[in-house]
């Protein structure tokens, strides 16, 4: 059983949160809102965890029906959707993050927790409560999409389909 | 390019900033709830459309002396508490004064710490208080926030600390700007995790619906939101809160979700709004899938959209965080400064 104190657990997963709470809404203002909200249901949960792989997965979970939680509010949200990314000055940084920001969202989440944080499509259904083809399908379609946006600028490290058994 | 290492040297580069994680923190210590969307702190969409500002309305003010409101500042935003420039400037309409107390504005980020008296009777009895309509003339379209900092009883004054960031603009200090506040709305209550004794595992499959025209919803992915919607028809309420400003309208099952229709009925209080909760067996909460709402007079009508099979109904649990305002003044109040040079 891992026993971490919120503090700990804001420490350590805390850049992960954000992280995929970023990947997801390329706001900065409505990550720090998600990255709020996660880490307070923790507080209010007090959820016992089997081991630390079990934590982060389930941090994870958390976060991604925050952002679900996110998208369907954006209606009652009354600010203009704001361009308050995080810069990156880099030419290539800055080309690669607006492929991302034109992204269907609902893939954005799935490529992230694929190419950053090293999750199966299969650990990705769980947690995310899709099924396993469902992930897989997403995240060609993300290549094909970011392929399509990046005009052949992409290649390696990103493969042609996704292992279906892994 | 290398998307992989690409993508993953952006994302190293991406972490929360100190503030955050110390509000954070702190808000865990002390076992508050995540924010919900009750608390409606709302500005007007439009490019304010005011008249000129009358000069006569706007006095220097003491500086509202309202205890605890710089340690507040600096517990939400210590990166611009310290850097916060004194205005001092007041609006008096309604029995109520706006006075902006600090502002800072820097490249593209401006905040204006404010507060709001109740000077002529006890209608700003308590914290529970949000404001319309809060918007700063010089921002232009970009992205606001604004949040209660603090409440003094003594002097039935609010201290609110409110942001404007806009990317594609920087910010003139040396310029005249205008803050302008609608509406107050104050008196009520708030409550969270209300039970509903609602049994889930017995709502209908396939109910009758009715189409209406949506007044708000949630956005598909290309940012679009459709102009109808075959809401479920609004039956004898399933529950009804004591005051009978909530009830669930309708529930059933249609197209493989669960539905869920919230009827807020704002005819005896100045504003009212409610949001739902459904929790699984296993107490995680079960996040919507989308929601659609449509108004008829000062009944609200918001159905909400879960992806939840049928057989997971039975041990599901459903709670209404809920806000009322008995009380709205209409203001407009303004106040038009410029920051001084030191």
């Amino acid at each position: 059983m891992t026993d971490k104190t919120p503090e700990q657990l804001v420490r350590t997963y805390g850049d992960m949160v954000y992280r995929l709470a970023y990947a997801q809404t390329r706001s900065r203002h409505d990550a720090d809102d998600i990255f709020q909200d996660v880490f307070l249901q923790v507080v209010r949960r007090r959820p016992q965890f089997a081991s630390e792989a079990h934590e982060k997965a389930w941090l994870i979970r958390v976060t991604l029906n925050c952002l679900k939680s996110h998208w369907r509010a954006a209606w009652r949200r009354h600010d203009v959707p704001l361009d308050d990314r995080i810069p990156f000055p880099a030419p290539e940084e800055r080309a690669l993050d607006e492929a991302l920001r034109r992204l269907a969202p609902k893939y954005r989440a799935a490529v992230h927790l694929y190419y950053y944080e090293g999750y199966s499509a299969e650990e990705i259904a769980r947690m995310s409560g899709e099924k396993p083809s469902t992930i897989r399908t997403r995240l060609t379609r993300a290549r094909a999409q970011l392929r399509e946006i990046m005009k052949g600028e992409l290649d390696d490290g990103f493969p042609q389909s996704i292992p279906q058994h892994e | 390019m290398d998307f992989r290492n690409q993508y993953r040297s952006m994302n190293e580069r991406i972490a929360p900033d100190k503030a955050l994680v110390a509000d954070t923190l702190a808000r865990m210590a002390r076992g508050e709830k995540p924010r919900h969307r009750p608390r409606r702190l709302r500005r007007v969409l439009t490019i304010a459309v005011a008249a000129a500002v009358a000069i006569g309305c706007m006095t220097p003010a003491l500086a509202a002396n309202v205890p605890g409101v710089y340690q507040a500042l600096y517990t939400i935003s210590p990166a611009v508490a310290q850097f916060l420039v004194p205005v001092n400037l007041s609006c008096e309409r309604e029995g109520v004064r706006l006075e902006v107390t600090d502002a800072y504005l820097q490249g593209h980020t401006a905040c204006i710490s404010f507060t709001m008296q109740d000077i002529q009777s006890s209608r700003l009895t308590n914290a529970h208080t949000a404001l319309s309509g809060w918007y700063l003339d010089s921002m232009g379209l970009g992205s606001s926030r604004c949040r209660l900092v603090s409440y003094d009883a003594q002097t039935r004054t609010a201290a609110f600390f409110a942001e404007f960031s806009n990317p594609g603009q920087t910010f003139d200090p040396e310029s005249m700007q205008t803050f302008s506040v609608s509406e107050l709305f104050c008196g009520g209550a708030q409550a969270e995790d209300a039970p509903l004794a609602v049994p889930l595992s017995d709502v209908p499959v396939d109910p009758p619906v009715q189409i209406h025209e949506i007044s708000s919803g949630t956005l598909d992915e290309t940012g679009q939101c459709p102009t109808q919607y075959a809401f479920l028809v609004p039956l004898e309420p399933l529950w009804q809160s004591a005051d009978g400003v909530f009830s669930l309208s309708a529930a059933g099952y249609r197209e493989g979700q669960l539905h869920l229709q919230l009827c807020t009925d704002e005819s005896r209080v100045a504003s009212a709004s409610g949001l739902l909760e459904l929790c699984d067996a296993d107490g995680q909460t079960v996040a919507a899938a989308a929601a659609y709402s449509w108004t008829e007079g000062e009944r609200h009508y918001t159905e909400t959209l879960y992806d939840i099979p049928c057989n997971a109904l039975p041990g599901c649990s459903l709670t209404l965080d809920s806000s009322i305002y008995e009380t709205v003044i209409s203001g407009n109040w303004q106040v038009t400064f410029r920051l001084e040079k030191e």
